[in-house]
């Protein structure tokens, strides 16, 4: 089934700053908070929109300070939806 | 209130240059930036013709977070500023916390940017629609990205009343530095050559239907029929002279005098008001007429108000009693980007001495009884210039603008 990888999520990071010369995704970025990585919370609302115009996926914007505050926690939040979706 | 306001820093965009010397030295030798639109396919319109910014590169000047974040007109915005901070010599980081405010004019906002999400809407619903298009389109958008990424956390705001928006802008920096001191970033930029910005355009009767880019915008012309619109504008630096001579900075000019009127209700009876704002600005400045060397002129091309504006001039002035031009018909009208561009294309004047021509304008309407600059720039000791504008809906704006 389809799934979203962290690669993946950083295209999508990317994608949603304009590659941005001063967005650094190279590091270890699975436990740092969004706002550090450069991400406001528009930026992160357009992350959402980039991930659901490539998977089967709706992201609710309600939360997403929670549910997308880091990579490891949008990674984690994103497949759930898309386990769900393929389960319902 | 004896602040004085001085223009430290240039940052030009123009159909016909961009940065401040490209924009001059094309603007002296008559080269027009006005041209068949390329953006689209402009033959299903009735207006073809306009001034493009071919040669800006976003990237060049703005990092791509705040491209995906912002309009053309933002971007604009953004690379003037950085061109005329760089001019002055201001870092923002060696400033005050609160010493560097922004001011500009828009006239029509996000235009390009607007009509995409919209598209988006209309063709894959709300759910398409990027999340910026909350920000982009917004009249304030440019000063507030200016503000954030120049990190000018001074007072700051927005003027909107269409093509005196340049110039009322600039009078609200004047009267930022009178009660708060420092330096403030000013002047306005303008994009409105998207296919639904042309169309608003088009709706108002004042844009130029000719075909041909050397007769499409002749203001003060027998054959005079409306204007083409243009993009770009510019921002300039204006600080007190404390904050000047503190940077020992090497001034373009003074705003030495500023006034907007109101024009009365169609059908009034009553005169148009352009009149009182140039009695007014002079007042302000302390200048006499006769000490005026050149009117940079609103130069609307359509008939009427063309006669209106040379009405009040030789009002003031007397029959040919000033040298006035319109390097506009260069640019076309660039709304707010216009009355900006001509206040930097006035301090430019009094830096080299020298008049801009008018281009197009050939025959002269024999109602407008103006001295008109054109066939080629003229040289003249420039001291004092006035540059006018009128918004439509009936702004009148006018600045005295002096040598340091």
């Amino acid at each position: 089934m389809t799934q979203l990888t962290l690669d993946d999520l950083r295209e999508c990071m990317l994608l949603a700053v304009g590659y941005d010369e001063s967005i650094d995704l190279e590091q270890d970025i699975l436990d740092e908070p969004m706002g550090d990585l450069g991400f406001d919370s528009l930026a992160v609302m357009n992350v959402a929109r980039e991930i659901e115009a490539r998977y089967p996926v709706k992201v609710p914007d309600e939360s997403l300070d929670e549910t997308m505050a880091t990579p490891r926690r949008t990674l984690e939040y994103i497949n759930g939806l898309l386990e769900e979706g393929v389960a319902a | 209130m004896s602040t004085r306001a001085l223009v430290t820093g240039l940052g030009i965009i123009a159909p016909n240059g961009v940065g401040a010397e490209a924009y001059w030295s094309a603007t002296l030798a008559g080269k027009s930036g006005i041209d068949q639109i390329s953006a689209f396919d402009p033959s299903g319109y009735s207006t073809t013709l306009a001034g493009s910014v071919e040669e800006f590169a976003a990237a060049e000047f703005v990092p791509g977070r705040l491209i995906v974040q912002t309009d053309r007109w933002t971007q604009f915005g953004l690379a003037a500023t950085t061109m005329a901070l760089r001019d002055a010599g201001v870092e923002a980081a060696g400033m005050p916390e609160y010493g560097v405010g922004v001011v500009t004019a828009s006239s029509s906002g996000g235009n390009e940017f607007g009509q995409r999400e919209i598209g988006r809407l209309w063709s894959q619903g709300p759910g398409a629609v990027g999340v910026y298009q909350s920000i982009a389109w917004f009249y304030a958008a440019t000063t507030g990205q200016i503000s954030i990424r120049e990190k000018a956390r001074g007072r700051c705001g927005v003027v909107v009343s269409e093509q005196a928006g340049g110039l009322d802008a600039l009078g609200q920096a004047r009267r930022v530095l009178r009660e708060d001191g420092g330096v403030v970033v000013s002047g306005g930029t303008e994009a409105p050559l998207s296919p639904y910005a042309l169309v608003c355009q088009i709706k108002s009767g004042r844009l130029s239907d000719a075909r041909n880019p050397d007769e499409c915008y002749l203001p003060f012309d027998r054959r005079a029929r409306g204007h083409v619109p243009g993009e770009g504008g510019a921002i300039l630096v204006v600080e007190t002279a404390e904050s000047a001579r503190s940077r020992a900075a090497n001034p373009y000019g003074e705003i030495a005098g500023y006034a907007a009127t109101f024009d009365p209700r169609p059908g009034s009876g009553r005169p148009p008001a352009l009149r009182r704002a140039i009695v007014q600005a002079l007042a302000d400045a302390g200048r006499a007429p006769e000490e005026v060397d050149v009117v940079f002129a609103d130069a609307a091309g359509v008939p009427e108000q063309d006669r209106a504006e040379a009405e009040a001039i030789t009002a003031v002035f007397g029959p040919r009693g000033v040298p006035v031009t319109a390097p506009k018909t260069m640019t076309g009208r660039l709304y707010a980007g216009g009355s900006a561009l001509d206040a930097a294309a006035a301090l430019l004047s009094i830096r080299d001495a020298v008049i801009p021509p008018t281009v197009g304008t050939a025959h002269l309407d024999p109602a407008c009884d103006i001295d008109l600059v054109y066939g080629g720039p003229r040289d003249a000791r420039v001291r004092t210039a006035l540059v006018l504008a009128r918004g439509a809906g009936g702004f009148n704006s006018a600045m005295v603008l002096t040598a340091p």
